[in-house]
């Protein structure tokens, strides 16, 4: 729990400490500069790299209300001089400000450069009195060899410090040789997480001043890769917050502790049973006479309240001319006709207890953003609430609150999502199930004719069902239909060779998420298979022929992270010119891996092809270790994709 | 000089916005709103995102050369992308006053909203500059819905150093009725100059001149078309005012300009005991002037960072040779005039030459300071330079043989010249004058790519071997700038993304750069690689795809839509490709892709693939003549694509011979 109230009173003790730590801490002297450090040319570590931070403190003094920042970075190349130009961060006024900044060059000879120019203060926003700025500058005479120092001082109040959270940035996008951190802090007990900072490397703290130091050496430098986690996962930091007094020292009785309070607040708020019972009454049917059928009719229900968390971000001349009332109950929610995503989900679990079915909440991390930690004991990790309804033995994780999301189905930052469920029988962490390939389904179908010309001209179907469907809809959402043609009409030419011409011609199933989105286009591909004087040379995924392998390189860093598992089926019929003969088609292609499989058949089927293609991906998560056999299953894929149909003419059959 | 705006950061900032949040009072839209807003519209097409239905603009000019501006602006939403305009973004500085801000909307049911400055956000990070003393203010527009009218009207006060103004009457989306007053002092006279429209003549109104359009077509997004703002139609007005001590702020010609910058910028450059130090060192060793302007051109190319500060006139006006000496950066301007200073030193003579990086924005009929947001220089090459191998070089009547230069760009040597300022037009700043050039196109083989490679297929159809590409010109420039901003344990990813392209299963075994920091020579890249599955066996037949790897075809005319603008190419160049591909033993050639010429005026492609018993050989040539192909040439271009692309997909078929 984050400190919710504090005493002034309290502050004292820790300013008598910090005030120790004071004369050292004000001093206004560089460290020195080694021999070593000026010859510096590369770093073993880090070949090639463009500058490295030779050192960085990062120093945090809560009772006198100051962090202070020291970089030190050597410029190796010409690229690397982009680090000369400085920028602060933002800042709030009101509660940050930057001060004491303070900066120097020193030339590769050793000779001191010191930074006399204007720093510049940039608005970021503002408004009413209340601004975010950032301040910036840029230093002098900075060449390759160079070393450029500054630091600064953000001070804030010291009463602030104690509600926000604050973290050590570990790991920088360029390589650190020495990094020290230090936090004295508040009143309060602090404590702290690490993430991606080796054990034994861990923040301790120091009986003699109360501060908690970390000194480290050599840290890679952070560097993006495509398929990776949420950042905040994959780059290393310390996370600090302040606790209470009262918090529990075992971070499972937080959990126990915080749940309850969470359940009691949320069945206060559904507790509305005559309301419900009243309204159960109204939307079930005769013909409801199973659980599963009471449920999918009020899940039909709910989804036709109007979901705020979903609409357009409003102006607060908007709010106040609709005056939306608030809703302090399930029965708020019902009367008023509106609700955002949890009340909604809130409103079914209490229809569902008052149609006799056992229905509980849940809240779990969404897993787009971040991961649940269960050792940090910090409640807001948990975003999102879901419905888990029991239907005899079997268990139905349910998400109402969200538009378009099918009965049964969730989406997909909750699926294989952890959390925290309480019931009547107290808190357990759980995680919602994971989804499955067959959850997310592109299917395509075409029927196409091939002409002399090499010219393919035809229909296809295309249709997404579960989490892909619902992606989609949510991407668009804001959309109009003019929109979702144009972006459908050039994601299928991306999947065409250049000059093919596409027009959708119907698409349904916008407005329902029991039904799978579906959609009709017309296509022509001038010149897609190749003519030869004798021969058609007929590539027969259709499809896939500008498919890349997503993974090119070599190295991998970080894990691959698919979103969630899927199943693309193509059904592909392509009818051949007259008195062309096929003189082979490509053998059956079968790869099963344990994270996916793919098979693809081509069939002559009389005056036909008839190609059948299926790509499973089952894997979610793929460990560095792994990467080479996805590298390679996603190759073989490709060379599958490239096989070609070998087409007679009848001129050259004929011996014309 | 820095391009204006920056989308990234504007989207930042529509995300602050949305957590300050509005407080808006309702108050009654005003008549001219509302009158605009009762109008019938023609049909638009399905894709417009909104219509203005109304833009005035009134310019009132005082004798003191004070100009208030009253922008008004209505806009219909008629779909949901055309949300974006209830944003409105208002610029002003120092000299540029925003008097006031006012922005009301009428949802589709009817609500009305109003809007105030008080409720806008100010920001000054619009820009791509380090700092620039630059602020806009963001106001959101409540109820920006389809089917909603919205308005703002703002002014703005300046005393502008030119006084020159312009009326854009053309956007992205149609204009229903545009219209520009101006109310000048008695005795003031004014010129006009019409850009991509037909000249309109004003109605005089009670206390001016009004000249208003109807029904502007929008100017829609084409890929490689021209500039934008190289298409779209204005207006340029220059006013002339009586006062003699102000006629000076008035550009009616392009010698003007020049003199304008000329008095702005000269004097900027003086040396200092340290440049003429530094002038010495670089040059001593060298003797020939041409390479004592290599070394110099080099040190303000590699050793000045571009770094872009820029505060009131600074946006014109560079900084001191000295100042930007010792603290080794500037921008493009201070780059030119650093270079200028050194040059002097060593006895050239060199000039700003004031450019626009678009190609198409300067007109050679509009003369105007405004236009311009780049600055290179212009050389005066002794006589004992030859200057037959510079590209970039351009003979002037009055001072010889022009050698242009950017000094901003590091990747473009001595003698050639950035892609975007070839065939561009450019102010040459001579003292108290000034002339409009044409730079040089330079030639197709300037900009050269050679691949080359010896290859080898085995008998599973796994193809490996080696490739050599000699780039110079852009080629070598673009694939320079780009290898130097990787890290070198990160470069081998910038060939695996290429070669992925191609290949779908390949492995990079080796891979080297040679010439990567000397940039006067061409870039070598080589890379060795083996890629599994290439060929395909299909019974006793082999295919094999000869093209390999690279990409000449386009599919940027591969859209239904009818074109309506000619097609812009960076630069003229030959690329060119020489493939040798040593087959397996015991294939005999059964077919081979027919050879391809096609020859255009704005270029020539020619392909042929040849085989013996045991080697393909595959070569191809790409020559780019022009660099703007006009509309009427655009289908050949389109079947030019098409033939290439056919030919790329096109396989050699080979046969087991009989056991």
């Amino acid at each position: 729990m984050l400190l919710r109230s504090a005493s002034y009173r309290l502050l004292i003790p820790f300013v008598l400490i910090a005030a120790v730590a004071l004369p050292v801490l004000a001093k206004d002297e560089w460290l020195p500069i080694s021999k070593e450090d000026l010859a510096l040319k590369d770093v073993p570590q880090n070949p090639g790299a463009h500058a490295v931070i030779l050192y960085k403190s990062d120093v945090r003094v809560d009772g006198l209300g100051y962090d202070e920042m020291y970089y030190r970075i050597k410029i190796l190349s010409e690229e690397g001089k982009k680090y000369a130009n400085v920028d602060t961060g933002s800042y709030t006024d009101s509660v940050y400000r930057i001060e004491d900044i303070k900066a120097r060059t020193i030339r590769p000879d050793g000779s001191i450069v010191p930074f006399e120019g204007k720093i510049f203060e940039k608005v970021i926003a503002k408004r009413k009195g209340y601004s975010v700025k950032a301040k910036t500058f840029t230093m002098p005479d900075v060449q390759v060899g160079s070393i450029i120092e500054y630091k600064y001082r953000q001070k804030f109040d010291t009463y602030t410090a104690l509600f926000s959270g604050n973290s050590w940035r570990v790991q920088e996008d360029l390589f650190t040789l020495k990094a020290h951190f230090s936090f004295i802090p508040g009143p309060s007990a602090l404590q702290w997480v690490i993430v991606g900072v080796p054990p034994e490397s861990s923040p301790k703290q120091q009986k003699k001043d109360n501060a908690i130091v970390m000194d480290l050496e050599n840290i890679e430098a952070f560097d993006k890769e495509s398929y990776m986690p949420p950042e905040d996962e994959m780059r290393a930091h310390v996370y600090f917050y302040y606790v209470s007094a009262d918090l529990p020292k075992d971070v499972e009785e937080f959990w126990r502790k915080e749940g309850k309070e969470w359940r009691k607040t949320a069945e206060d708020y559904m507790d509305k049973r005559g309301a419900m019972q009243k309204e159960v009454a109204a939307v079930l049917k005769p013909e409801d006479a199973t659980n599963e059928a009471k449920m999918r009719r009020l899940y039909d229900r709910v989804q036709k309240i109007r979901n705020l968390t979903y609409e357009r971000d409003k102006t607060e001349k908007e709010e106040q001319k609709e005056n939306l009332k608030d809703n302090n109950n399930v029965e708020d929610v019902l009367k008023h006709g509106y609700g955002y995503h949890n009340s909604i989900n809130r409103l079914y679990a209490a229809l569902l207890r008052a149609a006799g079915i056992d229905a509980a909440l849940m809240k779990v991390s969404e897993r787009d953003d971040q991961f649940f930690h269960r050792n940090i004991p910090i409640w807001g990790q948990l975003t999102s609430e879901l419905v888990v309804a029991r239907d005899g033995s079997k268990e139905l994780f349910l998400d109402p609150g969200i538009p378009y999301c099918p009965f049964g189905l969730l989406s997909w930052e909750d699926t294989g999502a952890e959390g925290v469920r309480i019931d009547k029988d107290g808190t357990s962490f759980f995680k919602t199930p994971q989804p499955i390939a067959d959850n997310a389904v592109t299917t395509r179908k075409a029927q196409l004719r091939l002409d002399r010309e090499g010219t393919l001209t035809g229909t296809l179907q295309l249709s997404f069902s579960g989490i892909e469907a619902l992606r989609r809809r949510l991407g668009w959402r804001e959309d109009d239909d003019t929109q979702r043609k144009k972006d459908l009409e050039e994601e299928v030419k991306g999947w065409l060779p250049a000059g093919a011409t596409v027009e959708l011609t119907r698409m349904d199933g916008w407005s329902s998420g029991n039904v799978p989105l579906s959609v009709d286009l017309k296509l022509t591909v001038p010149g897609f298979a190749a003519v030869t004087g004798k021969r058609i040379l007929l590539t027969t995924s259709v499809l896939h022929g500008q498919d890349r392998n997503p993974f090119q390189h070599a190295k991998r860093v970080t894990p691959v992270y698919f979103h969630y598992p899927f199943l693309h089926v193509d059904d592909v019929t392509i009818t051949l010119p007259e008195r062309a003969q096929v003189e082979n088609t490509p053998a059956p292609q079968s790869l099963k891996a344990g994270f996916g499989s793919y098979d693809v058949k081509v069939e002559k089927s009389g005056a036909d092809l008839h190609v059948t293609r299926q790509f499973r991906m089952d894997g979610v998560m793929f460990k560095t270790e792994y990467y080479p056999a996805l590298q390679q299953f996603y190759g073989l894929v490709r060379a599958g994709d490239d096989q070609q149909a070998i087409l007679r003419t009848s001129n050259a059959a004929s011996g014309k | 000089m820095q391009l204006r705006g920056n989308r990234t950061f504007f989207l930042s900032l529509i995300a602050i916005a949305l957590l300050f949040q509005v407080r808006a009072n309702a108050v009654n839209a005003p008549d001219w709103m509302r009158h605009a807003a009762k109008q019938a519209l023609p049909s638009y097409k399905a894709e417009t995102d909104a219509v203005i239905l109304l833009d005035e603009q009134t310019t009132t000019v005082k004798d003191n050369g004070d100009v208030t501006t009253l922008y008004r602006r209505v806009y219909k939403i008629l779909r949901p992308n055309g949300r974006k305009f209830g944003d409105v973004l208002v610029y002003f500085d120092d000299e540029t006053k925003l008097t006031y801000l006012k922005a009301w909307s009428i949802s589709p049911k009817g609500e009305e909203f109003e809007v105030k400055e008080k409720d806008a956000i100010e920001t000054s990070i619009l820009t791509g500059s380090l700092y620039q003393d630059t602020r806009h203010k963001l106001l959101q527009i409540p109820a920006p819905e389809p089917g909603a009218v919205i308005g703002y009207e703002y002014e703005q006060r300046r005393r502008p150093s030119i006084l020159q103004d312009s009326w854009a009457f053309q956007e992205e989306i149609p204009v229903r009725t545009t219209r520009f007053s101006l109310r000048l002092p008695a005795g003031w006279e004014f010129e006009t100059y019409w850009a991509n429209h037909d000249a309109v003549q004003p109605k005089p109104t009670a206390d001016g001149l009004t000249w208003e359009l109807a029904d502007v077509p929008a100017i829609e997004e084409e890929r490689d078309m021209p500039s934008w703002r190289a298409v779209a139609g204005r207006l340029v007005l220059n006013y002339f005012p009586i006062k003699a001590d102000m006629k000076e702020k008035t550009h009616a010609s392009w010698s003007q300009v020049g003199t304008w910058y000329w008095q702005l910028a000269s004097a900027r450059r003086q040396t200092t005991p340290q440049i003429k130090q530094r002038v010495t060192e670089l040059t001593t060793s060298v003797t020939n002037p041409l390479d004592k302007i290599r070394a110099l051109a080099a040190f303000v190319q590699r050793d000045i960072r571009y770094v872009a500060i820029e505060i009131g006139i600074g946006g014109y006006q560079p900084h001191l040779a000295g100042d930007i000496f010792t603290n080794r950066y500037g921008d493009c301007k201070d780059k030119a005039t650093l270079l200028s200073t050194m040059l002097r030193e060593i006895g050239i003579e060199s000039y700003y030459v004031l450019v626009h990086v678009d190609r198409g924005v300067v007109r050679p009929e509009i003369p105007s300071a405004l236009t311009f947001n780049h600055v290179i220089l212009a050389l005066k090459l002794p006589d004992s330079v030859d200057s037959s191998h510079l590209l970039a070089v351009s003979h002037n009547a009055r001072l010889g043989n022009l050698l242009y230069f950017d000094p901003t760009s590091e990747m473009t040597p001595v003698g050639e010249l950035p892609a975007s300022l070839q065939e561009n037009y450019g102010l040459l700043v001579t003292e108290n004058a000034g002339e409009l050039q044409k730079l040089p196109l330079l030639p197709p083989q300037s900009n050269r790519l050679m691949r080359s490679a010896k290859l080898e297929l085995s008998p599973e159809g796994t193809l490996s071997g080696s490739v050599e590409e000699v780039r110079t010109g852009q080629y070598g420039a673009a694939a320079r700038g780009r290898l130097l901003q990787t890290q070198n344990a990160d470069r081998a990813k910038i060939l695996e993304e290429f070669l992925g392209d191609f290949l779908g299963s390949f492995h990079l075994t080796k891979a080297s750069v040679g010439n990567l920091e000397v940039y006067g020579e061409p870039l070598v890249l080589r890379y060795s690689f083996i890629a599994p599955n290439y060929a395909k066996t299909a019974g006793n037949l082999f295919l094999v795809r000869p093209r390999v790897m690279g990409e000449k075809g386009d599919d940027v005319l591969e859209t239904e839509k009818e074109r309506k603008f000619p097609v812009e190419f960076s630069h003229a160049s030959l690329q060119s490709d020489r493939f040798e591909i040593t087959l397996p033993a015991g294939y005999s050639v059964d077919e081979l892709p027919d050879p391809l010429e096609i020859r255009k005026d704005f270029a020539d492609y020619t392909s042929k693939a040849v085989a013996n018993a045991s080697t393909l050989s595959y070569s191809r040539d790409l020559l780019r003549k022009q660099v703007t192909v006009p509309l009427s040439q655009v289908p050949d271009l389109k079947a030019f694509y098409r033939d290439i692309g056919r030919e790329e997909r096109s396989s050699a078929v080979f046969m087991k011979a009989a056991n």
